[in-house]
């Protein structure tokens, strides 16, 4: 799948339950609202899009609004559950209790590509928005 | 190694959780990396040896038996790396001295967030824990 905006239009909040402030890091790159992100290599307190490319990434959270390249942005991590994309939901791989990991354009997956670990537990099934399933997701 | 003392910057960078109430078994100094004393009840230790479960990072020193507030997950702090050589995104587990390394795959419990390009320096780290239970 590809990086589908609209199927979090609806979501005002990508956070559904708070239970740790946000982060505040630096994009590196455009960064939307409910893409999973990651540490930058080389940079210092940079995040970027997750994606599956050779070396993985692990995911530190969800980004909780859009930002462009260089500016701050706000990262839901650990202990926060939160709205956000995944591969496949409903009568796919994805329901309540299973781990995902970030994958590329910032989605969750069932599939750990590169041996990246977990980054979060999903809390019900995804369902279909527009082009993309979007799920509640518990980030550890 | 012996330990180094972090330079002025305080341990907190990005607080996400308040920092747990716990006693020190033996000295802990002030940035150290800390795990579970085991069969005691609510204490943490420095580890003399490599592989136990980073708990988290230390506020403050404290003596033997006295109360020590420790950072936990959650919380982007300070730590000690001990690689010269470590990228940003590696993940760190604990070894001796309270110190974080990216040498000890198991368990890893923190995220470096910044290159270490000078060994034994303070550095920002995640705390996080469960992601050392998936694959990698």
């Amino acid at each position: 799948m590809t990086w589908d905006e609209t199927d979090l239009a609806s979501y005002n909040d990508i956070i559904y339950q708070d239970g740790v402030f946000a982060y505040n890091f630096k994009a590196s790159g455009a960064i939307k609202k409910g893409q999973a992100v990651c540490a930058v290599p080389n940079a210092t307190m940079e995040v970027m899009v997750c994606t599956a490319a050779a070396g993985g990434c692990d995911c530190i959270g969800v980004a909780t609004g859009d930002a462009a390249d260089n500016a701050q942005v706000a990262v839901a991590g650990p202990g926060n559950i939160v709205y956000a994309c995944c591969d496949s939901g409903g009568a796919g791989n994805i329901y309540a209790g299973v781990p995902v990991y970030g994958d590329t354009y910032g989605v969750f997956d069932a599939t750990a590509d590169n041996a990246v670990k977990i980054a979060a537990f999903a809390v019900d099934t995804p369902t279909l928005v527009t082009t993309a399933y979007v799920g509640k997701f518990l980030l550890v | 190694m012996t330990w180094t003392a972090p330079a002025t910057e305080t341990i907190p960078h990005q607080l996400g959780i308040k920092a747990y109430n716990m006693k020190a078994s033996g000295t802990i100094e002030r940035g150290q990396a800390v795990a579970l004393a085991p069969n005691m009840d609510s204490y943490v230790y420095v580890p003399n040896t490599s592989s136990q479960i980073l708990f988290g990072i230390a506020d403050y020193g404290a003596y033997h038996n006295s109360g020590v507030a420790v950072w936990g997950m959650g919380n982007i702090v300070y730590a000690c790396i001990s690689s010269a050589s470590s990228v940003a995104g590696s993940w760190l587990g604990l070894t001796a001295e309270g110190v974080l390394s990216e040498d000890v795959f198991w368990p890893s419990s923190a995220l470096l967030l910044e290159n270490s390009a000078t060994a034994y320096n303070f550095k920002r780290i995640l705390l996080c824990d469960l992601h050392g239970a998936g694959a990698g």
